[in-house]
């Protein structure tokens, strides 16, 4: 598993969004708006109501004014246009009040087990008020405005677990419906849409077309606090990974499709080609990479749309035709594949939590530890650490807010506090170390505690094939991005829009059931979606 | 006040790391912590801990849980081990951190001799350690925590603000 790979992939039939939209269907779950205490220029407050798996949840939506020069994607805000708590249960007026006078204040705020979730959202300022504007007059947006941004705000966080007071994630990881990975974030986001929605009607005091509203998903503005978190739970990233590694070998060992699945991969496939015109975005380098893909797309539909999905084992064969291709091509394919096999695969799902945390089991002695470092980590082993490229870089958490930060080790000060993302160096250090007679491991950590980090990574790896990114995260050529991808993929983001090698934005929900959608049969089919307003 | 059992954790982590612990060492520290305080644990044995990482128990529990993995191993179900001087104070919440089914932990106390650990495993069971919804701790505790902790922080920058993160200062589009 490797940076770049990470760094290409995209959403699937198993990203945590899709698995909650569906499991909101299957539920036939209704989401109400039992507050809307919003003022004529759009501010004020609005509670909505959701029951999955036998709980309710609310979501707290807080509008306040925010001056333009305090708008800010970066941690370091300390204001928003919009703030959210999904609360557990329904919310009284008290409680209510509770939340709007804090959620404004984010990180300085204080919070309840009650509230499971915080986030904030900031307006998209050039849609937002076309959309009110045009509303106002009698008419729908731009077309082709809402199909360029997407969204109408976007979240510059989205926190769970405990940060600031709220609920710790084990308070609710055994509850139906929640218990998958990132589920009451993703519940969440998918809520905090329907308010921008229902905001912009508000205030322009029209309906928005059906097309339109549901092509408005929720945009995201991703930073470096996202990648330490892959680098920090190996087993997570492993279970997600093998999830879908196992996915894809079951498509691939089908020995024939039917006709009808033909049809419906032929279908999605040129969905994904109208999808990547319709994904363009500012910056050349990564533009670029969009444009190569849509023409490394046109192989892959020639494959799928003539004689490519005939033989035996066809998607085998198709994902080895991919592989002459680009990366990028290779796991748009990897999520076409996986698509139209829900029965397969969507079980899966439930297999992409951690509940234990990392707790490998040690090994007797420093010969066998020697042995898993040789087997698993041949790529860091092979790493010059002596070459200043390869330390270059240090991650670091700033005092300024706790914003995690990237240095550059030769040019500014802080490495001595350096947090731990450098995997691959300490295990090198940890091999080189190792005596060269074997000796048991109890005797061999009493001497060298500084290596148990890479001790226990070693020891996961030897369980899970996929805990590792196979990279050094300190080099020169370590690109954050790509590990923003490769989790905001699984979360079901698409239309990445890199703003630097250090943070992104994304979309989430666009082609999403509205809440009224959600009973459909076709409620989960919007995988890339397309504009068809 | 109370805090949830994740601020408690990664805050003690961070101070653990900011007293000079090795990593790994000062995420164990971070459960245990929690659960020390959750049970009602004096605080006292927390900053204990932290003021000696030379001879310390946040050193040595982390091996004497990989004991416990091993002795099960070899011996089943019931494990006692030796242990170093006052490291029984948090050696329980230790084992109760591992993702084991505990039906019994019991400190022995032993005139002149080091303490033993008694624990009684569950084995058909392997169950995510059991977290109250709050933890109480005291101001005091918690000042000196993001003390330790601080000195992870690395002091910010104009120049960090700038590139440290990427991003543009204002986002009005």
């Amino acid at each position: 598993m490797r940076l770049s790979r990470m760094g290409a992939m995209f959403p699937t039939r198993l990203s945590f969004l899709r698995v909650l939209t569906r499991r909101l269907h299957d539920e036939g779950a209704s989401l109400t708006r039992p507050v809307w205490n919003i003022d004529a220029t759009g501010y004020g407050h609005a509670v909505y109501t959701i029951r999955l798996g036998g709980h309710d949840y609310s979501l707290v939506a807080v509008s306040t004014h925010l001056p333009d020069h305090m708008r800010t994607d970066r941690v370091i805000a300390t204001a928003w246009d919009s703030s959210y708590v999904l609360y557990d249960g329904v919310p009284d007026a008290n409680e209510v009040a509770r939340i709007a006078a804090n959620a404004p204040r984010q990180e300085a705020g204080r919070f309840t087990e009650r509230d499971l979730v915080l986030s904030r959202a900031n307006k998209s300022v050039r849609l937002f008020n076309h959309v009110v504007e045009r509303l106002r007059a009698g008419q729908q947006p731009d077309a082709g405005l809402i199909r360029d941004v997407g969204y109408l705000m976007r979240t510059t966080a989205v926190y769970g677990n405990g940060k600031f007071g709220i609920a710790d994630r084990a308070l609710i990881a055994d509850r139906p419906g929640l218990s998958g990975p990132f589920a009451a974030e993703m519940l969440t986001v998918w809520m905090i849409r329907s308010f921008t929605h229902d905001l912009v009607e508000h205030l322009g005091g029209a309906a928005l077309d059906r097309g339109l509203k549901r092509h408005l998903g929720i945009g995201n503005s991703t930073g470096l606090g996202m990648a330490p978190f892959l680098v920090s739970h190996p087993v997570l990233l492993s279970n997600w990974m093998a999830a879908r590694e196992t996915a894809l070998a079951r498509v691939r060992a089908l020995e024939t499709l039917d006709d009808s699945t033909k049809s419906r991969l032929r279908q999605l496939a040129a969905r994904a080609a109208q999808h990547l015109t319709e994904w363009n975005v500012p910056d050349p380098a990564h533009q670029a990479r969009i444009e190569a893909l849509r023409k490394d797309w046109v192989t892959m539909l020639a494959h799928i749309s003539g004689d490519g999905l005939h033989g035996q084992r066809p998607l085998d064969a198709l994902m080895r035709v991919s592989e002459t291709l680009s990366e990028d091509a290779q796991e748009l394919t990897v999520a076409l594949l996986l698509e139209p096999f829900g029965e397969l695969i969507d079980g899966l799902a439930d297999c992409m939590d951690d509940p234990f945390g990392l707790c490998p089991t040690p090994v007797a002695d420093t010969g066998t530890l020697r042995a898993l470092i040789e087997r698993h980590y041949d790529w860091a082993l092979a790493l010059d650490f002596d070459d200043p490229g390869q330390t270059r870089q240090f991650w670091y958490v700033s005092e300024e807010k706790l914003e995690p930060r990237l240095g550059d080790r030769y040019a500014e000060p802080g490495a001595d506090r350096e947090s731990p993302l450098d995997i691959a160096r300490r295990v090198q250090a940890l091999h080189r170390d190792l005596p060269a007679q074997s000796q048991p491991l109890p005797e061999f950590r009493r001497s060298h505690p500084d290596h148990d980090l890479a001790l226990r990574r070693v020891l996961a790896a030897d369980t899970h094939p996929y805990a590792e990114i196979r990279d050094n995260l300190i080099g020169a050529g370590c690109l954050p991005v790509d590990m923003l991808r490769c989790k905001l993929a699984f979360f079901g983001a698409a239309k990445f829009d890199p703003k630097s090698d250090r943070w992104t934005r994304i979309t989430l929900a666009q082609g999403a059931p509205l809440p009224d959608e959600l009973s459909l049969p076709s409620a989960d089919d919007w995988w890339l979606p397309i504009f068809d307003a | 006040m109370s805090y949830s059992v994740t601020e408690i954790q990664t805050l003690a982590q961070k101070a653990a790391r900011g007293a000079g612990f090795p990593p790994s060492q000062a995420e164990a520290f971070g459960r245990a912590a929690a659960l020390h305080l959750a049970e009602g644990g004096a605080p006292e044995v927390l900053l204990a801990g932290l003021a000696t990482p030379g001879d310390s128990p946040i050193l040595r529990l982390p091996l004497l849980m990989d004991d416990i993995l091993r002795a099960r191993e070899a011996l089943g179900n019931e494990v006692t081990l030796s242990l170093h001087g006052d490291d029984g104070q948090l050696a329980p919440v230790y084992a109760r951190a591992l993702p084991l089914g505990l039906r019994g932990i019991d400190i022995e106390e032993i005139a002149g001799e080091p303490s033993k650990l008694h624990i009684t495993l569950d084995p058909e069971a392997r169950t995510p350690c059991k977290l109250p919804p709050r933890v109480d701790a005291p101001q005091a505790l918690i000042d000196r925590l993001n003390d330790l902790a601080a000195r992870t922080y690395v002091p910010a920058t104009e120049e960090s603000r700038l590139k440290g993160a990427g991003a543009g200062l204002t986002d009005n589009d």
